[in-house]
């Protein structure tokens, strides 16, 4: 998997690129006034503007900004509408289990290993017998 | 900011709304039972023996647990929200789960740069090819 191998000096890695993806829209939240996010605006403008206020659960409303969505998973997971989208978001969320399955792999064989170095009995975590950890090429598909 | 009088009706939370009470008590974490101290190879490990003071090692395995506790409280919502259509909670755990995968590339420079996390995890991360950065 390597996921976090950058494959040669400048270029990203795949967690690298799967960051970049997102991180403008949906983690940093653009500068106003600046270009990017005029552009971004701009180059979805032929979408609609669309909101919802329901009542949620527990009566408090669950507020929806439509454009917000439309514009992040345009931008994030491509268009809904093109055939292939299904195919990328499978692709997407098959990468992202796999590197997630193999962090939970290490994760249960270092706790093992650092419980058997310190010298103490594992059976003192607790109930562990249902953590069996996927093998990678197992993976369930997450994105 | 405006004050709630300002605010459209349509908007307002339900007048008995208290931001942060929670209904009911969440699932507390288990304290160390009493008899702890007299039969302690059979109680529970406290959170000082499994990572005692200074130990760097351990410090990185609670770190890894900490990324793996992340992941997997996103794994089932995000897994949910992709089948039943959801693009909102999609957006919501996608980028939960990369944002996380992408802060784990610190697991992996401490691997690389302190010797002891070295000597400890580094065949696991390679067995494993989680990879280097």
């Amino acid at each position: 998997m390597d996921a976090y191998t950058r494959p040669a000096a400048g270029v990203p890695s795949t967690v690298e690129g799967l960051y970049e993806d997102l991180r403008n829209l949906t983690v940093h939240y653009a500068h106003v006034g600046g270009t990017e996010l005029a552009q971004t605006l701009a180059r979805h403008a032929w979408l609609p503007a669309q909101m919802t206020i329901t009542q949620g659960v527990g009566g408090g409303p669950d507020v929806q900004f439509g454009w917000v969505q439309a514009i992040r998973s345009m931008e994030i997971f491509g268009d809904v509408h093109q055939p292939d989208f299904l195919a990328q978001m499978r692709a997407r969320g098959e990468v992202t289990g796999q590197i997630v399955a193999s962090w939970t792999m290490v994760t249960a064989v270092a706790v093992a290993l650092h419980t058997h170095r310190l010298g103490l009995d594992a059976h003192r975590l607790g109930d562990t017998s249902g953590w069996v950890p996927p093998a990678a090429r197992d993976a369930p598909s997450v994105s | 900011m405006r004050m709630s009088s300002d605010i459209p009706r349509s908007l307002r939370p339900p007048a008995d709304y208290r931001p942060g009470l929670a209904s009911s008590r969440p699932k507390l974490y288990p304290v160390a039972s009493p008899d702890s101290s007299r039969d302690q190879s059979r109680s529970r490990l406290t959170i000082g023996e499994l990572f005692p003071d200074g130990d760097v090692v351990g410090q990185w395995v609670f770190s890894l647990t900490s990324l793996t506790e992340d992941l997997h409280v996103g794994t089932q919502p995000a897994r949910q929200a992709q089948e039943s259509g959801d693009l909102r909670g999609m957006l919501f755990w996608h980028r939960h789960m990369v944002t996380r995968l992408y802060e784990a590339r610190r697991l992996i420079t401490a691997a690389r740069t302190i010797a002891e996390v070295h000597a400890f995890a580094g065949t696991l991360l390679h067995d494993r090819q989680v990879g280097r950065t």
